[in-house]
């Protein structure tokens, strides 16, 4: 009984905290310029990451180490100090992204343009993680972020034709515009598979006392949460695309987006796309704070947790202050967030190789898996993962370049 | 024992299980006539910096020396160790080793000053 309100809270966590500024920006342009032509990249996507998550789960479960201990402990480190840096820098640029995202949300509710509200997010987001617990993070603001269903009933009411839906979920070339098809389909993955994710959701298993009982738990968090995730990136799509090429619209303002809701909904949906916007990209600030702090602590083997009191976690608690701050100035001098997270989410895939690599090693290590390591259909899910993140890591430059 | 796989990197712990950091190096000892011995265990941005190149190490222990500290890094005896896992506990009391200085350096002059900190 206990383990199946575990895995309640699980996925109400995963499916609460899987929308963000990355998913949600990508899927708009993805159904406004392709309509339900780039659906399989999302589905693929979250293919990934469920398998990815479940990994970084049942690593921290078994070993209670979490992902970034095992990476510095076997890679070393130099190769540590590599990704730490570019993860640090990609990560950074999400948590600019997603402050920019909840500043356009009161952007939009008040009329008071982004930039004025960028330190005050900042500020909301670092009051939180100093006076909060990681129970609150992860529970309570999850638990406001089941307001982004709303892109659900939006889509549904907008009676897309199913048949074309299920169409789009097989990938096919469009007639013209390749390279921003497959600009769009690099952004939308690595918005699906991004490093904070792993960092965050195994310094989380850590967090909340994880052993190998939690293994079941573990499983269908990944599975179900990450599903349920993945089909309100595929709602956002299914929404623009409905709406968007029919009215003839080409998103390059802002203002436009919450015509995907209002369209269907009227008023109510201005309202919770606002509310949905504000929400999903605070949650998700929070987290990918924390998981900045994580890689830092983790990584030096400082004192860390967020349930720790902040003297006895001294570092940790700067890095996240720091970060905060950090991300904030960006928004503060005018930089758009939509411009921001579409360029943040090809650097994300670009980076991939160095957080999907390791997978590979720490999953087969019996010293940290003992019976639990990856059987065929794991490794198979990490070799694939891998080539995928090589080619993305080579061709996202290039179609930022020509695509966006 | 593989020092690099079972030691280098992996979590410090003091001896009431405070967490000091991650074992930056390993300290070797060579004499005429005698297998080489493990003499300590480093901790320490120099210890982390030599380990990038030598050149990056060079400069680390320069401006080290410049600040006018004696060592490069803060060196535990092997001697001291208790015990080796992925975890490697040492016989030190952390609260006070040179190993948490810059997590006390935060602590008092930042962490602290900030209201519920």
């Amino acid at each position: 009984m206990k383990k199946a309100l575990q895995i309640a809270l699980g996925i109400v966590t995963s499916v609460g905290g899987y929308l963000e500024i990355g998913s949600v920006a990508t899927a708009v342009q993805a159904g406004a310029a392709f309509r339900f032509q780039l659906l399989w990249a999302i589905a693929l996507g979250t293919l990934c990451l469920i398998f990815l998550v479940e990994m970084s789960g049942r690593l921290a479960a078994v070993s209670h180490h979490t992902l970034i201990e095992a990476v510095r402990e076997r890679f070393g480190f130099p190769f540590f100090s590599l990704l730490l840096v570019v993860v640090s820098l990609v990560t950074l640029a999400v948590l600019a992204s997603e402050i920019g995202g909840v500043s356009l949300a009161i952007q939009m509710a008040t009329g008071i343009s982004y930039p004025w509200w960028a330190f005050v997010v900042a500020l909301l987001v670092w009051l939180v993680l100093w006076k909060g617990t990681f129970g609150i993070i992860e529970n309570g603001v999850s638990l406001l972020g089941l307001v982004t269903i709303a892109f659900l009933v939006g889509a549904v009411t907008l009676h897309p034709s199913w048949h074309q839906v299920g169409a789009g979920f097989l990938p096919s070339l469009p007639k013209d515009d390749r390279a921003h098809y497959w600009f769009i389909a690099v952004s939308i993955l690595g918005a699906c598979i991004t490093p904070y994710l792993f960092i965050f959701y195994s310094a989380g298993a850590v967090e909340d006392n994880w052993d190998e009982s939690y293994l079941g738990v573990n499983r269908a968090t990944a599975a179900l949460g990450m599903t349920f995730g993945g089909l309100l990136s595929a709602a956002v799509l299914i929404a623009a695309a409905m709406v968007f090429p029919q009215q003839g619209i080409q998103i390059d303002q802002v203002e436009q987006i919450p015509l995907m809701l209002t369209v269907s909904l009227g008023q109510w949906g201005f309202i919770l796309f606002v509310i949905s916007l504000g929400i999903a990209c605070l949650g998700a600030a929070l987290e990918i704070a924390l998981a900045l702090a994580y890689l830092m602590a983790q990584g030096f083997g400082w004192n860390w947790g967020e349930d720790e009191k902040e003297s006895n976690a001294a570092r940790f608690s700067l890095a996240y202050t720091v970060a905060v701050v950090i991300a904030a100035v960006p928004i503060a001098l005018g930089v758009d967030p939509l411009k921001l997270t579409v360029l943040t989410m090809a650097i994300t895939a670009a980076s991939l190789p160095f957080t999907v690599v390791p997978f590979l090693f720490l999953m087969n290590d019996e010293e940290y898996l003992g019976d639990h390591t990856n059987g065929w259909l794991s490794n198979g899910v990490v070799i694939f993962s891998i080539a995928l993140a090589f080619v993305l890591a080579v061709v996202s430059i290039p179609l930022e370049i020509f695509g966006s | 024992m593989n020092l690099v796989r079972e030691v280098l990197d992996n979590q410090l712990r003091g001896r009431d299980g405070v967490k000091m950091g991650r074992v930056d190096g390993i300290v070797l000892e060579l004499m005429p006539g005698a297998p080489p011995r493990v003499a300590y265990i480093e901790v320490g941005w120099v210890a982390l910096a030599r380990r990038i190149s030598r050149r990056v190490g060079r400069w680390a222990s320069t401006r080290r020396r410049q600040e006018g500290r004696r060592r490069d890094a803060y060196r535990i005896p092997w001697d001291r160790i208790n015990k080796v896992g992925l975890d490697v506990v040492v016989d030190v009391d952390a609260e006070r080793s040179p190993a948490l200085a810059s997590e006390r350096w935060v602590r008092d002059r930042i962490i602290r000053r900030i209201p519920g900190g």
